[in-house]
C-alpha cells in the first residue's frame, strides 16, 4: 500500500553548519566546566549533602565510607552504612591509588560517553522519524485542507524534497511550524542529533547530578549503553549492560521486557524470535549471576545481597529523598509494613506489561516510558534518573504540539523544584516546618513527572491516531 | 574494524588491572608526618590521667569581693575546659552574691560591664562560710579527715592526678591570712604538699596565688613536681585591676585578671603551653613582678599544656589490637563456697560455680590494620578478567 502512504514533511531548520559548530562547541565547553567545577571547587562536598541529588543508594559519602572499611581489612557493609553495589568500592579503590584529578575525569568521561551514545541513539531516532509513514487521505476527505505550506502528494517528490533547501520549494520563512496541525501531515523539525546531546547536558538534573558525584551516573551509563546496542541489535553487549545496569540499581532489569521486544520486532521466523528471547534471558541471567559471583570473589561473602539488594528492597532506610516512600514507611505500623511493601513494589513494575502491549510497535518511545516509570517509582528516586528519560523527551519535538498542557506541566515542575530544598530547610534545619512540608512537594513533584509522562504519551497516541487515520487530522479532540 | 576495537578494549583492560595488581601489592602507606607528631604528642611526656583543682577564697567581707570573683573565674575555666564538679574543691569564705550589700543579688561579676555572672545556677562550692579555715584546708590537701566527712569535701587525688591549687586573699611576707582570725604559713603549705607527695596524693602540682607578696608563699616548699606562681615578689604589694562603680567595690585582681585574658582563648584542644601563659606576664600591666618557681618542676614549661593543669585532657593510647576475654579464668576468680549452717544439711554445701562476673559468651575482636592493606584477592581479578572477556568472546559468537 505504498501508494496510499505519504513520507513525514520534514524541515531542517536549524541545521546550519553555524548552529552545529555552536553546538559542538557548547558541548566541549560544558565537559571542561564540570571536570574545572569537580576537581578545582568544593561545590561536590556541598551537593554531595543535598538529598534531592543523593540517597543512601548513590551517595558518595557512604561509599567512601564503605571504602575506607574495605581498605582497612573489614567488611565494607558492618554497620548498614554503605548500601551499594559492591563493584564501586572496587572502582573507588583503583581510583584512591592515582591522583584526585582522576575522580573528577571519571565523572566527566562518564557524562562525555553518555553524551556520545545518546547522539547515536539520536541518530537511530532521526532515522525512525524519517521512516514513519503518514497515510494518505481520500481527495473527498473534507477535513483535507491544503494551506499555503507546500504539501506534496506524491511520493517522488517528497523524497526529493528533504534534499532541496527550503527556498526553493517556496516554504515561507515565516512559518509557524509549531502551530500547523490542520495540513495534511505536520511540517516537523528534524532531530538534531547535536542538540539532543546539548540539551542533556545543559538539563540541569544532570548538571547537578553529576557534579554531586552521586553514583547513579553509572546507572545511567550502563542505560543508555543498553539502548545503544539495543538499536544496533547487538543481543550480548546490549544484556551485559542491561545486567550491569539491574546489578547497580535493582530496577533497572524491567528494561529487559522491552528489549527483548524490539529485538524480536523485525524477525518473521517464529522460531528465530524463541531463539533470540531464549538466548537473551540466557544471556542475561548468566551476566548478572557472573557479576554477583564477581562481587562474590571481591568480598569473600554474600552479605552484599541482603545489604544492598535488600535495603532497596525493604526500604530499610528512610532518608528522606525525592519520593514518597520514605514519608510513608515512616507512619505505617509495623504490623502493615510488610504487606504495603509488597504493594509498592508491585505498584513499580506493574505499569511495565501493559506499556508493552501499548507501545509495541514502538521501542524507543517504549522506553521512554517505562524508563519514566521506573525512575519515578523506584525506591530511592534522585535526580539523577529524572535526568535519565529527560534524555529521550527531547527526541520527540514533534509531540510538543500535541501535547495538552505542557505550560502547566513547566509549572508543576518550576513549582516543586523551587519549594523543595526550601521545605527541606525549613524541616531540618530551622525546625520551623515538619516532614509533611518536604513530603508535599515530594508530591508535587511526582505530579509534574506523572502529568509529563502523561502528556507525552497523550500527544504520542494522538499523533499516532492521526498518523494512522486522516479523518482524525487537525480536529481537536472532543474529549478531555 | 570491531575486532581491532575488541582486542584493543582488552589489552586496556588487560593494562588496568596489571596496574591494579602493580599498586595493590607492592606499596606501601604511611601516614603523612603531620598525623605521627599528633600520635607522638598523645603520648605525651605528662603522665597523667585525671585532674582534681583546689580553689581558695581566704578572706570574707563585702570590701573583698574581689577574691570571691577571681576564684570564681578560675572556677569557671577550670570546669569550661573540662573537670567536674566532683574533682573540684570550691572554698569561698564568703557569700558575697546574697550579700545584702550587693546591688545585683545573686549574681558575682568579675568585670565592670557585667556582662558574665560567674555566680550563675551552676556552681557547686563545698566549703563556704566559716568552714573555710587553715585546719580544713591542710586536712584536705593532706587527706587526713574526720571520718564523717562527705566526699564532695575531700580531694581524692591519685598519684596520676594534676592538681591545680589556687589561692586569693590577704598576705604578707610568708603568710596568708584566712578569714580576719587566723593564717597559714608557707612552712604549713610547704609541708602539707610534702605530705601530699609523701603519700602519692598528686602527679604534679600547679600552686597559683594572687595575694599580697604571693611568691614568698612558695619559696619554702620542698617536694618534687611542683610548679608555683605568684601575682608578687616579696616586698611587693598585688593590685586590685578595677572597680564597678555601680557595686561599689573592686571587681577583679591584676594578676588573675591577665592570667584570664590568656585563659579565656584557651579550649580543650590548644596545645598552649604554660611558658606562653607566663610570657603573657606584663610586669607593666600586673604593676608587680609575678613570681615563677619551676626549679622543683620536672619537665620543660614548653612542654607542660595549660590543659595540663586548667583543664581535664587525658592521654589516650592506641591499641591495634584488642583483648579476648574468656569465659572463666581459673586463676582469677575464686570459687565461691557456700558454707552450712548445720552439719546435717549437706545437701546445701554447694561450691558455686557459675560465677556471673565474667560474661557467657566470647568477644571476637578485629584486628584493624592502620595502613591501608585491602587485599583484593586475586580471584576476583581473575574472575573480572574472566568476565570482561567472556563479554568479548560471546559477541564474538552470537554476531
Amino acid at each position: 500500500m505504498k501508494q496510499n502512504l505519504l513520507p513525514p514533511l520534514i524541515k531542517k531548520k536549524y541545521d546550519t553548519l553555524a548552529f552545529q559548530k555552536f553546538l559542538k562547541i557548547s558541548i566541549a565547553l560544558l565537559l571542561i566546566s564540570r571536570l574545572f567545577i569537580l576537581n578545582f571547587t568544593k561545590i561536590p562536598d556541598v551537593l554531595g549533602q543535598r538529598f534531592e541529588l543523593t540517597t543512601p543508594i548513590t551517595s558518595l559519602k557512604k561509599l567512601k565510607e564503605g571504602l575506607y572499611l574495605f581498605q582497612h581489612g573489614l567488611d565494607p557493609y558492618e554497620g548498614g552504612l554503605y548500601t551499594q553495589a559492591p563493584l564501586l568500592l572496587f572502582l573507588y579503590h583503583i581510583l584512591s591509588y592515582l591522583p584526585k584529578i582522576f575522580e573528577s575525569l571519571l565523572y566527566t568521561t562518564c557524562d562525555g560517553l553518555i553524551a556520545y551514545y545518546i547522539y547515536h541513539i539520536s541518530i537511530y531516532r532521526k532515522k525512525n522519524q524519517l521512516s514513519l509513514y503518514w497515510v494518505k487521505s481520500a481527495p473527498e476527505n473534507k477535513f483535507s485542507t491544503d494551506t499555503e505550506n507546500a504539501v506534496i502528494d506524491s511520493d517522488n517528490d517528497s523524497e526529493q524534497e528533504l534534499k532541496v533547501p527550503p527556498q526553493k520549494l517556496g516554504i515561507k520563512k515565516n512559518n509557524k511550524l509549531f502551530k500547523d496541525i490542520s495540513s495534511q501531515r505536520p511540517v516537523d523539525i528534524l532531530l538534531n542529533p547535536l542538540l539532543v546531546v546539548t540539551i542533556y547536558l545543559v538539563n540541569p538534573f544532570t548538571i547537578l547530578s553529576c557534579l554531586s558525584k552521586s553514583t547513579i551516573i553509572f546507572n545511567n551509563l550502563a542505560y543508555v549503553l543498553f539502548f545503544f546496542y539495543k538499536f544496533q541489535e547487538n543481543i550480548n553487549l546490549s544484556m551485559f549492560f542491561a545486567a550491569l545496569g539491574s546489578y547497580l540499581s535493582f530496577y533497572s532489569f524491567v528494561i529487559v521486557g522491552p528489549c527483548l521486544l524490539f529485538l524480536i520486532e523485525n524477525k518473521n521466523d517464529s522460531f528465530k524470535k524463541k531463539k533470540i528471547i531464549a538466548e537473551a534471558i540466557g544471556l542475561y541471567i548468566v551476566y548478572v549471576a557472573s557479576l554477583l559471583g564477581v562481587s562474590y570473589l571481591l568480598l569473600g561473602s554474600f552479605r552484599f545481597l541482603k545489604a544492598f539488594y535488600g535495603v532497596v528492597l525493604s526500604i530499610s532506610d528512610l532518608t528522606p529523598n525525592i519520593g514518597h516512600y520514605w514519608y510513608f514507611f515512616t507512619e505505617i505500623f509495623e504490623h502493615f509494613r510488610i504487606f504495603f511493601l509488597w504493594v509498592f513494589q508491585l505498584h513499580i513494575i506493574i505499569f511495565v506489561v501493559p506499556s508493552i502491549l501499548k507501545f509495541k510497535e514502538q521501542p524507543l518511545f517504549l522506553t521512554l516510558v517505562v524508563t519514566s516509570l521506573i525512575s519515578q517509582l523506584k525506591t530511592y528516586p534522585s535526580v539523577g534518573d529524572v535526568a535519565l528519560y529527560m534524555i529521550f523527551i527531547p527526541m520527540y519535538q514533534e509531540l510538543f504540539k500535541y501535547m495538552t498542557y505542557p505550560f502547566y506541566t513547566l509549572n508543576f515542575f518550576l513549582y516543586s523544584i523551587s519549594f523543595e530544598p526550601l521545605m527541606y530547610d525549613l524541616w531540618i534545619w530551622q525546625g520551623t516546618g515538619n516532614a509533611n512540608f518536604l513530603f508535599i512537594i515530594n508530591l508535587i513533584f511526582n505530579i509534574a513527572q506523572i502529568l509529563l509522562l502523561t502528556d507525552t504519551i497523550h500527544a504520542f497516541l494522538k499523533r499516532e491516531h492521526e498518523r494512522h487515520y486522516p479523518e482524525f487530522r487537525g480536529k481537536e479532540l472532543a474529549w478531555k | 574494524m570491531k575486532l581491532l576495537k575488541n582486542y584493543f578494549y582488552i589489552f586496556s583492560f588487560i593494562l588496568l588491572f596489571t596496574n591494579v595488581c602493580y599498586s595493590e601489592y607492592s606499596s606501601e602507606f604511611h601516614f603523612p608526618n603531620e598525623k605521627e607528631e599528633i600520635i607522638d604528642g598523645f603520648f605525651s611526656k605528662s603522665r597523667h590521667t585525671n585532674n582534681w583543682a583546689v580553689l581558695v577564697d581566704t578572706s570574707r567581707y563585702w570590701f573583698n569581693y574581689r577574691h570571691i570573683a577571681n576564684v570564681l573565674s578560675i572556677y569557671r575555666t577550670v570546669k569550661r575546659l573540662g573537670i567536674p564538679d566532683s574533682n573540684i574543691i570550691l572554698m569561698l569564705a564568703d557569700d558575697v552574691a546574697c550579700n545584702p550589700r550587693n546591688r545585683f543579688q545573686a549574681t558575682v561579676y568579675n568585670n565592670a560591664e557585667r556582662k558574665l555572672d560567674l555566680y550563675g545556677d551552676n556552681i557547686e562550692v563545698d566549703y563556704r562560710g566559716y568552714e573555710v579555715t587553715v585546719e580544713n584546708f591542710i586536712r584536705l590537701l593532706t587527706g587526713r579527715h574526720l571520718p564523717d566527712t562527705p566526699r564532695s569535701k575531700r580531694l581524692l587525688s591519685d598519684d596520676r592526678s594534676n592538681v591545680l591549687v589556687y589561692m586569693t586573699g590577704h598576705g604578707g611576707e610568708e603568710f596568708l591570712k584566712f578569714q580576719d582570725t587566723e593564717e597559714i604559713s608557707s612552712y604549713d603549705v610547704a609541708d602539707a604538699f610534702e605530705q601530699m607527695w609523701e603519700k602519692r596524693r598528686y602527679n604534679e602540682l600547679l600552686f597559683m596565688i594572687d595575694t599580697c607578696q604571693a611568691s614568698s608563699m612558695f619559696s619554702r616548699v620542698y617536694s618534687p613536681n611542683i610548679l608555683a606562681t605568684g601575682s608578687s615578689l616579696t616586698g611587693q604589694n598585688s593590685y586590685s585591676h578595677h572597680l564597678d562603680p555601680e557595686l561599689g567595690v573592686a571587681v577583679i585582681d591584676r594578676f588573675t585578671y591577665y592570667n584570664l585574658e590568656t585563659l579565656e582563648y584557651v579550649t580543650l584542644q590548644s596545645q598552649k603551653t604554660l611558658q606562653y601563659l607566663f610570657n603573657t606576664y606584663d610586669v607593666s600591666l600586673i604593676h608587680s613582678t609575678p613570681g615563677i618557681r619551676h626549679d622543683l618542676f620536672e619537665r620543660n614549661l614548653n612542654k607542660v599544656l595549660i590543659t595540663d593543669f586548667f583543664g581535664a585532657v587525658y592521654n589516650i593510647e592506641l591499641t591495634l589490637k584488642g583483648y579476648k576475654l574468656s569465659r572463666r579464668n581459673e586463676n582469677d576468680i575464686p570459687n565461691v563456697k557456700q558454707s552450712s549452717i548445720s552439719d546435717d544439711d549437706d545437701k546445701i554445701e554447694k561450691i558455686n560455680n557459675n560465677n556471673d562476673l565474667i560474661p557467657k559468651n566470647k568477644y571476637r575482636m578485629i584486628k584493624i590494620n592502620s595502613k591501608k592493606s585491602a587485599k583484593v584477592s586475586p580471584l576476583f581479578l581473575l574472575g573480572s578478567v574472566a568476565l570482561i572477556s567472556g563479554v568479548v568472546f560471546m559477541s564474538k559468537i552470537i554476531n
